[in-house]
């Protein structure tokens, strides 16, 4: 397997061969995969529609059983489900194909919600949802429910839910899929900027192929099998 | 926002339900309230009753089911106070008699002169003048429902009465009781010689274990009577029993259709809330709080329900002893304790009725909840 671009930083995410077999399908979901993600890497996951790349990221952040395969994150292989909910909590950010922000809960509250699981005081939780809420250009939103956003700025408010807790590595799937290009930029300048002063390692889902060439390198995903696709670009570090 | 809200909004979120649930709560603890309150209001009365007139014992006809049933002989009294360790004895004849507004009354009656008459305290007038006397004496409740005073005529056991004296008590059930002659009382009910029961009272200078023994000796000299100190009574009176007996099995059936009210609310909420929960498992909340989330929420309708419960019963069991049937007979007692009680058991009611709903949070997978939108 190809570890490009991350030479010499030690891994963020660490899976091999990794299978996931759901019922009732004949081909599996994940067949025998192995990806490496360099710490402060960011990485573009890519493939035709139903491949396996929300499949994988769901296995690299422990919220499937697998039929067989590892994962490691940050050196450690969580081995309990319990291990990985305190990965979730600490090291793990999550963006979600579909929003999945809670309807009676406003922007901001949804955003605090990660915060609240991992009992952040609370004055730091309001400074900290206002921050995010900022860097991803949605201040506005911050007394909004997610009935009344548009999908662009419902996924503005999923990416800063997804960077609540400061994770070191941000799962994304398709994180820009509803943006314009304004915003899309805006939301890749952000995870660069994170990258850069906090080290933040970015696998990101897209169809987008911008975002993709943004990233500092592709991973192809087809039929649950993957493959690195295009060459690493230089990160600015 | 913090765990104390987000459960509330939660709550709010789907308003009738949580009011429905809140309801089945009331009702399950206000019916606690309210019938152990009243069913322990009929023991007390009969109590601080007999204590109020200087009883230290009754005694009455063996295998009675209660006291108003059971006949013993009037001359039974003056033996039992020639017995050792007794200093005084009192035939009584007490009758539950309806009047003609259709309410009801408890007429009691003593001989002249015995101890039961001298230890009332009048508040106008006087005490019936001789054995024979058709007078009556009334405590202040019976006078106030009646709306007589002294000098005024009441009928009992159809026949008039002059209301001689009027008493003040601190028990309920002295303050709604009326008074007559025993004589008088027999004759009219056609007791002639007979009495419900003796009171008794034993020499004031015993400690409480010689009283104990006065009363066994006293039950082996007189074997065809039941004699019971006047506490120990209170909790073999058939009627306190029955009522405690009964306000009990209906407050446990109100207990448990609160439960099972907590569990459908708390399933039904879990299930429709599968995707928020994955989400906060997604997040890295772990299962202990989620679980505490859904326990939360849960008890903050059973114990809130659980203080507005104690608020109605306590309503209701006045009310009910304010209405025509039981007025003057049964004062609630409702104590500090028994409401600690029925708050911790509305606690009881939110745990036991979402611990499953709440655990069932834990088998679901947030991965395949989240693919489903
Ligand atoms: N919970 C599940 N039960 C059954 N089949 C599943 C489940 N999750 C995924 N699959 C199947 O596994 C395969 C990979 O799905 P996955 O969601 O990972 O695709 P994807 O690459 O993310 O597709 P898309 O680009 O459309 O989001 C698909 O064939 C899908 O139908
Ligand atoms: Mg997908």
């Amino acid at each position: 397997m190809t570890r490009a671009g991350s030479g010499n930083l030690p891994a963020a995410v660490d899976a091999r061969g990794l299978v996931k077999r759901f019922p009732a399908q004949q081909t599996p979901a994940l067949d025998h995969l192995d990806f490496c993600v360099g710490s402060g890497e960011m990485v573009a996951i890519v493939g035709p529609s139903g491949s396996g790349k929300s499949t994988l990221l769901y296995a690299l952040s422990g919220l499937i059983a697998l039929d067989a395969g590892t994962v490691s994150v940050n050196g450690q292989t969580p081995d309990r489900p319990a291990a990985w909910t305190l990965l979730r909590r600490t090291a793990i950010g999550l963006v979600f194909q579909e929003d999945w922000l809670i309807p009676t809960l406003t922007a901001g509250q949804n955003i605090e919600l990660p915060m609240l699981g991992a009992a952040i005081d609370k004055s730091a939780r309001v400074r900290r949802v206002r921050s995010l809420l900022a860097d991803v250009n949605g201040s506005e939103l911050f007394d909004r429910r997610p009935a009344s956003l548009s999908g662009g700025e419902r996924q503005r408010v999923a990416v800063a839910r997804g960077l609540a807790n400061m994770p070191r590595i941000l799962l994304a799937d398709e994180p820009t899929g509803e943006l314009d290009t304004a915003n899309s930029r805006a939301i890749i300048d952000l995870l660069k900027r994170l990258r850069a002063k906090k080290g933040l390692t970015v696998i990101i889902v897209t169809h987008d192929l911008q975002v993709a060439e943004a990233c500092d390198r592709q991973f192809l995903v087809v039929d649950g099998r993957g493959t690195d696709q295009v060459i690493v670009k230089e990160h600015a570090g | 926002m913090t765990p104390i809200s987000l459960a509330l909004v939660n709550l709010r979120s789907r308003p009738m339900r949580t009011l429905a649930t809140l309801a089945s709560v009331i009702l399950a603890i206000g019916s606690f309230i309210a019938l152990v309150g009243l069913a322990r209001g009929v023991e007390s009365s009969l109590l601080s009753a007999l204590n109020d007139r200087g009883t230290d014992a009754i005694v009455s006809e063996a295998g009675a089911a209660d006291l108003v049933s059971s006949i013993v002989s009037e001359s039974l009294a003056e033996r039992l106070a020639e017995a050792p360790g007794v200093s005084a004895a009192a035939a009584e004849l007490s009758r539950l008699t309806s009047l003609e507004n259709g309410g009801s009354v408890i007429v009691v009656a003593w001989p002249v002169g015995s101890f039961p008459w001298a230890t009332l305290n009048l508040t106008a007038g006087r005490l019936p003048a001789s054995d024979t006397a058709l007078e009556v004496v009334l405590g202040t409740g019976s006078a106030a429902r009646f709306g007589v005073t002294v000098g005024d005529s009441i009928t009992v056991f159809q026949t008039p009465f002059e209301v001689v004296g009027i008493v003040q008590s601190d028990s309920i059930l002295i303050r709604n009781l009326s008074m007559v002659p025993l004589k008088v009382a027999q004759r009219l009910t056609f007791r002639e010689g007979q009495a419900t029961s003796i009171n008794l009272r034993l020499s004031p200078d015993q400690g409480p274990s010689e009283r104990d023994e006065t009363v066994a000796a006293l039950r082996v000299q007189f074997p065809m009577t039941s004699i019971e100190v006047t506490s120990a009574l209170v909790n073999s009176h058939t009627f306190a029993r029955i009522a405690d007996a009964l306000s009990r099995s209906i407050a446990i059936v109100a207990l448990f259709g609160a439960v099972l009210a907590i569990f459908n609310t708390m399933s039904t909420a879990v299930r429709e809330r599968r995707g928020e929960i994955a989400i906060m498992s997604a997040v890295g909340w772990a299962r202990s709080r989620i679980v505490g989330l859904i326990l939360f929420e849960a008890l903050i309708i059973s114990v809130c329900g659980g203080i507005l419960g104690c608020v109605a019963g306590i309503a209701v069991a006045e009310s009910v002893s304010r209405s025509a049937i039981v007025a003057g007979i049964v004062n609630p007692t409702i104590s500090p304790l028994l409401l600690v009680q029925a708050v911790s058991l509305s606690l009881l009611i939110g745990l036991a009725g979402a611990v499953f709903p709440a655990l069932q949070t834990v088998s679901l997978s947030p991965a395949s909840v989240l693919r489903g939108k």
